[in-house]
């Protein structure tokens, strides 16, 4: 019980911060990367290779995916969003879908079907606590998940940068006449968005093995959680994460794997239809 | 002529596609034949997604359910209780219709990202139940020995097989066209077109997006049911996301929104990988790429790219119009009989802490002119939009006659004979002139599906005497350009007359103009003085927010004036030119002098 939870509060931060990167993007440029999921199994893969086929240290692996995902996030937008964005949901769906799924499979061609773990001494040894085994890693990830979330609401808040974007999320067109660079800020969206993915990945890396496949159902999840906590409400993504990765571990311990997903996704439609703007959210006036 | 050509083309390419269907598999083999079933059928999924994502404008993620549904109903009923390839089929149809509706239910609310969520999630719920519910489903195994179907008692071979699906795939393309064609295909364009016009022409966009959803639904669930029996067996791996995906490509690669783009897209994307067969790991990244690469070169698709030109609906009647005589210009407008005024009592309106109306009331009386002046920010336009239903007032009654409206939905409004034009011209803009103009009457709506589906006799009838009544109400705006150009090319001064003649086509008792004459030139201020003028006199009263005081002091029956959110005045043209305060607020001094 108390090992699903714990378990589960780690796997859910993952998703926060996954779904965190759903909303960055959609609050400046009103589009989603679809890429998501494949973002974070790049940032895994890019770890592994950096740490265990060329035996860098972690800390330089996790540098090295979380800068290279960046750059991927500003190539992604440039190339299969912003020629698109202005066309309506149909075609940045599918272009970053597709991104996603070209990533998937180059990934499993270059790196092998199977996946690998990563060695690492935080997940060595369960601890134990009230009878319940854990990994460190488990206990780390909360707390590396919130230290980034109040950093970067502190970044946002505080820095020019982070006004910008905030400009650019409250209203493009004066965003634009006040000498912002919408195309800039929606590009940084993106390599925040894909950073953000792959520090999910170097977390989860370890705890689940990394390959090819790892990211697809967790990118939409994570979707799901963003979804439930309201696209445009950080926190309520932060707490539908936890919310979410909680509920599934304890019915995944008692009803099995596939009845998870059923539970999930299924939550995520009555949601939607008893609050169309996530738990969180508040319903917006259109504009006529 | 050449409307005859056109009209026996689609009987002579679907009997062609027969008899080839019939000689063809001798020449390519079995194993061709059972390819080109499979595009088949992939031609009938992506009809139904087309219907979706192409015409009414929302992705869907999760097609493949539907998909999985019509197969397994159709596979389960036949192994299990004996049921055959034909007997099954509406079991089939209509399980994924229901699927369809009861998720487009409560999803049309939402759109955009949140409508690929819950379909993505339906997509996968359907999944998992299928690997979980071994009992039933066959587990991962899946369902085999799904017997052959049969005609007249005759097993059918692979060959006679490939003839019947063609056959139906022929079939549901005549239906697709026939319903595009109706009233219920300007429906559906118009809601992808412009939500807020088709709500102001009296629209229900759910209800419009969710009929869209399920007849979708329908369709794949249909070729599911073709996919299970074509293969004789199924199992849960033909219905990941991936499936989903494919549909998708073959809807946007052929052209999305055209009727024939599912026709040339589904038999690409089923070669494609016969093609790639040598390079089986590289087959998702081709895939990828080509998505992005048609997203890039193709961006309307096959199809859209080589009929470029073409509006987003073809005409049901004429294929060519003769331009339109100004002598018809004289035949009167519908007569609104009922003399019920509309009226708006104690309306408050607050945004956050701003508040934009304090307690504004006044009435309509019929048939009459009755301007809303303002400065900038008095919250005239807040003021419509609240009266049509776009915002619910925070405090305050609509009322029409004794019957208080406030708060109902703007398409109820406007069917309750309140009509209105917007500041910018909402049209259609990929829907010809009178395409938008017949869109706007409201019994068009109520054709039946087999109507439409059939393209009976009466629905011909009707459709000929709508054309008529569009035509006469764009010649009573005095519009004189081109009917069959595309809405989004004509001028403003045009936009504004197509907009008006669309709104009389609701019969309104009144009609809410947001400033009609802003972008307007000195004589087109002029005839829409004169329209106006003309409106009067067919009883239909004019709510008008205008800033050109010539225009308004020239046909006002009364003013009321609005300032900072409150009522500051009301009365007739020379009153509220006389009124100090107005003259202070609004108007300025060499307005009186």
């Amino acid at each position: 019980m108390i090992q699903l939870i714990l378990s589960g509060l780690a796997l859910g931060c993952i998703y926060s911060l996954i779904a965190l990167g759903y909303h960055v993007t959609f609050v400046t440029s009103k589009t989603l990367n679809f890429a998501q999921g494949s973002a974070m199994m790049l940032g895994a893969v890019i770890m592994l290779i950096v740490t265990v086929d060329f035996g860098y240290p972690a800390y330089f692996g996790i540098f090295v995916a979380i800068a290279l995902l960046g750059l991927f996030g500003v190539v992604l937008e440039r190339l299969a969003v912003r020629p698109f964005a202005h066309r309506g949901s149909v075609a940045w769906v599918l272009s970053t879908l597709a991104v996603g799924i070209v990533v998937e499979n180059v990934v499993q061609l270059v790196f092998g079907k199977s996946p690998r773990g990563i060695e690492s001494s935080l997940v060595a040894q369960p601890l134990k606590i009230a009878g319940a085994g854990i990994y460190p890693l488990e206990l780390i990830i909360p707390v590396v998940v919130l230290v980034i979330v109040f950093a970067a609401r502190i970044l946002y808040a505080k820095s020019m940068v982070g006004r910008a974007l905030r400009a650019t999320a409250y209203d493009r067109e004066a965003a634009l006449a006040m000498g912002i660079d919408v195309n800039k800020m929606n590009g940084l969206s993106y390599a925040l968005s894909s950073m953000l993915a792959a520090i999910g990945g170097v977390l989860l890396g370890p705890l689940i093995g990394v390959g090819g496949q790892m990211g697809f159902l967790i990118g939409l999840k994570a979707f799901a959680v963003a979804i439930i906590g309201g696209l445009q409400y950080p926190v309520g993504i932060l707490v539908a994460g936890l919310g979410y990765g909680i509920a599934e571990n304890m019915i995944g311990g008692y009803f099995g794997s596939s009845a998870k997903e059923i539970f999930g996704f299924g939550l995520v439609i009555l949601v939607l239809f008893l609050r169309p703007s996530g738990l969180f959210g508040r319903t917006k006036l259109r504009r006529v | 002529m050449l409307v005859q050509i056109k009209r026996w083309s689609w009987i002579v390419l679907t009997t062609l596609s027969l008899v080839a269907a019939w000689f063809l598999p001798a020449y390519i083999g079995r194993y061709y034949t059972q390819m080109l079933s499979l595009s088949a059928i992939l031609v009938i999924a992506s009809h139904g997604l087309n219907l979706l994502a192409g015409y009414i404008g929302q992705v869907s993620l999760g097609h493949a359910a539907f998909y999985a549904i019509g197969a397994y109903a159709g596979a389960l009923m036949a192994t299990k209780i004996g049921f055959g390839f034909w007997s099954a089929m509406p079991f089939s149809i209509v399980l994924a219709a229901l699927a369809g509706l009861l998720i487009a239910l409560p999803s049309f609310k939402l759109d955009g990202p949140y409508l690929s969520m819950v379909t993505i999630a339906f997509g996968i719920i359907v999944h998992s139940i299928l690997v979980e519910w071994a009992d039933l489903t066959g587990g991962t195994q899946g369902v085999l020995n799904i017997p052959r179907p049969t005609l007249l008692g005759q097993r059918l071979l692979i060959e006679k097989q490939f003839v019947v699906i063609v056959a139906i795939a022929a079939l549901a393309t005549l239906l697709m066209r026939n319903l595009i064609r109706s009233p219920w295909g300007r429906n559906f364009v118009a809601v992808r077109e412009n939500p807020i016009a088709a709500e102001a022409i009296g629209l229900s966009t759910q209800r419009v997006k969710t009929i869209a959803f399920t007849i979708s639904a329908a369709l794949v669930g249909l070729a599911g049911h073709l996919f299970a029996f074509m293969q004789g067996f199924i199992s849960p791996e033909a219905f990941e996301f991936d499936t989903s995906i494919f549909f998708l490509t073959s809807v946007i690669f052929g052209g999305a929104g055209t009727l024939l783009g599912p026709l040339a897209g589904a038999p690409i994307m089923t070669f494609l990988p016969e093609l790639l067969q040598g390079f089986v790991d590289y087959r998702l990244i081709i895939y990828g790429t080509l998505i992005v690469l048609s997203l890039y070169v193709l961006p309307r698709g096959i199809v859209g790219t080589v009929f470029r030109r073409q509006s987003a609906l073809p005409d049901l009647i004429f294929d060519r119009l003769p331009k339109l005589t100004t002598s018809t210009a004289a035949l009167p407008v519908h007569q609104v009989s009922d003399d019920v005024p509309v009226a708006l009592h104690g309306i408050h309106m607050t945004f956050g802490g701003v508040k934009a109306l304090r307690g504004i009331g006044f009435s309509v009386a019929p048939g009459s002119v009755h301007a809303l002046i303002g400065p900038n920010g008095a919250g005239k336009t807040v003021l419509l939009n609240v009266l049509c239903g776009f915002y619910a007032p925070t405090s305050g009654q609509v009322t029409l006659g004794k019957v208080a409206i406030t708060g109902l939905t703007p398409y109820a409004i406007a069917r309750r004979g309140i009509a209105r034009t917007f500041q910018t011209p909402q049209l259609f803009g990929e829907m010809t002139v009178l395409q938008n103009v017949l869109a706007g009457f409201p019994e068009q709506g109520r054709c039946g599906l087999l109507h439409a589906l059939l393209r009976t006799p009466r629905l011909m009838a009707e459709e000929a005497e709508r054309n008529a009544k569009a035509r006469n109400l764009l010649a009573f705006t005095g519009y004189d350009g081109d009917l069959a150009a595309k809405a989004k090319s004509l001028p403003l001064g045009h936009q504004r007359l197509v907009e008006i003649a669309r709104a009389l086509a609701l019969s309104p008792r009144l009609l809410v103009m947001d400033e009609p004459a802003a972008g307007l030139n000195p004589k087109e201020i002029d005839d829409l003085d004169r329209l106006i003028a003309r409106m009067r006199t067919c009883n239909i009263a004019v709510l008008l927010v205008e800033h050109h005081m010539d225009l308004v002091m020239a046909i006002s029956d009364r003013i009321t004036v609005l300032d900072h959110g409150e009522k500051l005045a009301e009365g007739t043209p020379a009153e509220i030119q006389g009124d100090p305060r107005v003259i202070a607020a609004y108007l300025g001094e060499e307005e009186v002098n």
